[in-house]
């Protein structure tokens, strides 16, 4: 049996539609935001919510009318896939420029094998900053081990 | 690392675009755009719309679209008064104002 552990850093990006949408719209930075998975504001689903919207207790599959309920002061943004997949794409890009495995987890999370680093923690923080630098959205970092 | 073969793509495959892409703020106007390319990007300036001119004070996000073998370059540009969603076609070699972004 193999008990050799792998170190995986899971790059999970938080509230990532939410946050290309007040990185577009900077008006909407601190607010309860929405994205609709159709652009028609009370007949369709929430697809995803900033945190300030999570406070409100508005969370992804929600229908959009039963949000407004919970927050009359939402703000609505229809989903637009170009730009996250894009930005989505980009990121895997950034990350594969490390030199390491990366693998998509899904559109807005990624594992890198970071086995052979000899120091995860400055190249967390290092792919944390850069980040933040070059994509203007937020995320968060997990290491991990696994067997 | 096992891989999860999931495309970014692929959750989109079943989306039904509306005209518009639903959204009746769409403009879809032809504009001259004043712009830098440097390092395989581009940096617009500015733009005339309506015979106005809008001095783009900062690029607030950009990305690209890909329609069949044309990509098209967008950006979202604050004016300072308004931002702006305009978008560089790399075939036809032509800018458009796509939207108001309220």
């Amino acid at each position: 049996m193999n008990h050799e552990l792998t170190m995986i850093l899971h790059i999970d990006m938080d509230a990532f539609f939410a946050s290309i949408e007040q990185a577009i719209n900077p008006k909407l930075k601190g607010k309860p935001l929405i994205v609709g998975s159709r652009n028609n504001k009370l007949y369709t689903v929430v697809c995803a919510t900033s945190y300030e919207a999570k406070a409100y207790g508005i969370d992804s599959g929600m229908p959009t009318k039963e949000a407004f309920k919970l927050c009359p002061n939402l703000e609505f943004v229809a989903a637009d896939q170009s730009k996250y997949i894009w930005t989505s794409e980009q990121l895997f890009e950034f990350l594969a420029g490390y030199g390491f495995e990366v693998a998509y987890a899904s559109i807005d999370e990624f594992r890198m094998d970071i086995n052979e680093e000899p120091d995860p923690i400055s190249l967390a923080q290092d792919i944390r900053a850069r980040i933040q630098e070059t994509f203007n959205i937020h995320y968060r970092l997990h290491r991990h081990s696994q067997k | 690392m096992k891989q999860s073969g999931f495309s970014p793509k692929a959750r989109w495959d079943r989306h039904i675009p509306e005209s518009n892409h639903g959204d009746p703020g769409l403009l879809n106007e032809k504009i001259q755009v004043l712009a830098f390319f440097s390092a395989s990007k581009i940096y617009p300036r500015m733009f005339i719309w309506n015979n106005k001119i809008y001095k783009i004070k900062s690029i607030t996000y950009n990305w690209q679209e890909h329609t069949g073998k044309e990509t098209t370059n967008c950006f979202s540009v604050n004016t300072g008064l308004d931002l702006y969603q305009i978008s560089f076609n790399n075939t036809s070699y032509s800018w458009k104002i796509d939207k108001i972004i309220e």
